[in-house]
């Protein structure tokens, strides 16, 4: 009897080891395992497929695109099946217009995939599939594609690469708002057969989320027109560089904006780093005296000057801590009037201005016009000089700047400023993309916004008629257009060169906007080191009046007189 | 009794061998459809593929750029005259 039990005990031992062992081992396989076995078995059953989310379209403003998306095919080999790999590289040689050497190299290794070339148009890969080579194959891409090519180059910015390998948006509108076009990537599961077709019994999908599409202010005629006369321009002028910015003066949007030399979005990686930046957003310069209308327009709308109020140190140079301010053409007159201190662009007369105003009164109005700040406009790469503290400022510091020397600013913060006197006195904030829309065809709009009121409604109608008249009677007389009211103004500023000025180039400019009664278009032209000339009476200022030319034209606009 | 047990056993044995042969038949046909469905969804790919390629070309040729080189090989040069809104613009002529 004992026996029996001892027998049943150890039977019932086995059966609790072999139970417990199971346990243990299903324990293994469905804790321990579980992980590394789900995914082994998805693989085995299931088609994962990614699906790239489309980058959202950046259009002009009658939708036409500015950067949009086009399919290009990634040229591979299998080296295995080249059975001849002289004929091979000689055929695709002329096609891909590579030595045949290289690719014969490439074909030589001993691998089962090489790639060959990327970025083939439709038009090659048909060549090559007309060749019937079998040990070729396309992989189909998609690249950023700009139809206007570099037209609006330094505005849109580029697609390229990021350290994973994913496209990201760099510069200009690309990399402002690249969150925003690229999208998110999705997923989609499907189960399959031994032979690999899926079977529609289950199919599980992360939606792909595509990029939004943005609409732009930037109209595509009026960039054209500005992008070809800058052009003749920097030709004419033997310049180094160029350019222009137009914005609608009511909604500080850019119209247009273009600069030179400029590189091709889309073969950046041709160009040097240098060239991909934005010279209205990134380049600093002196303005000289476009910048005079600022500080003019702080010293009336303070009280403290009027356009009659006549110059008491005008005629002959100033002198301060060691210093002689000049004229730009060392002629002087005296008792000069404030309207024609900003007609003759005379640098004593704003001296003049400069000391009724003081340091504080300065810096408050010029803050107040944005200098010193970023504008905020929806283009990456924004920079800005900050400025110093009062304290910080010398006597002769002050006197410089009111002619635009001694001050760094960026060509969108003067634009935005004088604007400002163009629209009333109130400040906007420059704006490239008007509308978002969603993938859902949602449009979100983005308004106009107002900063500030920089200077009375009052100052700002007197400002624009001391411009007028320095369009009339200024150094830039000969390049007006007749039956029309422009406000404008000429500036002829020295290039600091370590720690001096560079005695023989110059950055030229003129800003303005029309028509005077009712401005619809702010406009600045900066021409970089001219040869030709190097005042921007003789530069900028044609170039300006023949874009405004087009513009007027363009826009209808009435003639004034 | 034996007798309704035994038909219900035969009942029952000839459901499960016609359902398991209707299941056979409906994934045949679902893996079938799935192949059809693979190549509509290849053709769809390859018209969008030409459509896009389509759309491409027709940025390429409508692009300013495009055009004026076109018009300047056509012989259209842009006039350079004052422009007045009194009297008739011409935008270009043909030289």
């Amino acid at each position: 009897m004992k026996r029996d039990q001892s027998r049943l005990i150890a039977i019932f031992l086995a059966f609790a080891l072999f139970y417990v062992a199971i346990l243990l081992k299903l324990f293994y396989w469905q804790i321990v395992e579980a992980e590394g076995l789900r995914l082994a078995g998805r693989s085995q059953s299931t088609l994962s497929l990614v699906t790239t989310a489309k980058r959202g379209d950046i259009l002009f403003h009658d939708k036409f695109p500015l950067a949009t998306n086009k399919i290009s095919y990634l040229l591979y080999a299998n080296p295995k099946k080249v059975d001849s790999t002289d004929s091979y590289s000689k055929l695709l040689s002329p096609i891909l217009q590579v030595d045949s050497a290289s690719i014969a190299a490439r074909l030589s290794q001993n691998l089962y995939w090489v790639s060959l070339q990327s970025r083939l148009n439709y038009e090659h890969k048909k060549e090559i599939d007309n060749l019937h080579l079998g040990a070729l194959g396309f992989e189909q891409q998609t690249e950023r594609d700009y139809p206007e090519a570099s037209m609006a180059a330094h505005l849109i910015g580029f697609v390229g690469k990021n350290q994973d390998g994913e496209d990201q948006g760099y510069f200009g509108i690309e990399g402002f708002y690249d969150r925003q076009l690229k999208g998110r990537p999705g997923s989609t599961y499907l189960i399959k057969d031994a032979l690999g077709n899926p079977i529609l019994t289950d199919v599980r999908e992360d939606k792909k989320i595509d990029g939004r599409n943005l609409i732009t202010s930037i109209d595509r005629s009026v960039q054209y027109m500005a992008d070809t006369e800058l052009k003749k321009g920097l030709e004419q002028y033997q310049a180094e560089g160029a350019s222009v910015i137009i914005m609608q003066t009511k909604t500080g949007k850019i119209l247009a904006a273009s600069s030179y030399p400029k590189f091709d979005p889309q073969k950046y990686w041709e160009y040097d780093g240098k060239f991909y930046t934005s010279p209205i957003v990134s380049s600093l310069f002196e303005p000289g005296s476009t910048f005079k209308v600022l500080v003019m327009a702080a010293g009336i709308d303070s009280g403290l000057i009027k356009p009659d109020t006549t110059c008491d140190n005008c005629a002959g140079p100033v002198e301060q801590d060691g210093f002689s301010i000049r004229t730009w053409n060392d002629e002087y007159i005296p008792n000069i009037n404030m309207t024609q201190v900003i007609q003759h662009s005379d640098n004593t007369g704003m001296v003049f201005v400069a000391k009724k105003l003081g340091i504080d009164k300065f810096l408050s109005y010029i803050n107040n016009f944005g200098i010193g700040t970023l504008t905020g406009i929806d283009i990456q790469g924004e920079v800005t000089e900050k400025l110093r503290a009062a304290r910080k400022w010398k006597d002769i510091d002050l006197m410089t700047a009111s002619f635009g020397q001694g001050i760094s600013i960026t060509p969108i913060q003067l634009i935005t400023a004088v604007n400002a006197i163009a629209n009333g006195g109130k400040l906007m904030r420059p704006m490239v993309v008007d509308k978002i829309i969603t993938p859902d065809n949602q449009a979100i709009e983005i308004h106009p916004q107002i900063v500030k009121q920089t200077i009375s409604s009052a100052t700002a109608r007197v400002m624009t008629w001391m411009m007028v008249n320095a369009v009339e009677k200024g150094e830039a007389k000969f390049a007006k257009i007749a039956n029309y009211n422009i406000a404008g103004k000429t500036g002829t500023a020295q290039i600091p060169v370590a720690g001096h000025y560079d005695p023989t180039n110059t950055n030229a400019s003129f800003i303005g906007f029309f028509p005077a009664e009712d401005p619809v278009i702010t406009m600045l032209v900066v021409v970089n080191k001219p040869h030709s000339s190097i005042y921007g009476a003789e530069t900028a200022a044609p170039t300006f009046f023949a874009i405004a030319r087009d513009l007027i034209q363009y826009y209808n606009i009435e003639p004034s007189k | 009794m034996n007798k309704i047990l035994t038909i219900a056993v035969i009942v029952l044995a000839l459901s499960a061998i016609g359902l398991e042969l209707l299941n056979i038949h409906l994934s045949g046909t679902l893996a079938s459809d799935s192949v059809s469905v693979k190549k509509i969804q290849s053709t769809i790919a390859s018209l969008d593929e030409e459509n896009q390629i389509l759309n491409s070309r027709v940025l390429d040729e409508t692009s300013f750029e495009t055009i004026s080189k076109k018009a300047g090989q056509l012989g259209f040069v842009e006039d350079h005259s004052y422009i007045s809104l009194r009297s008739q613009v011409k935008l270009s002529y043909r030289q």
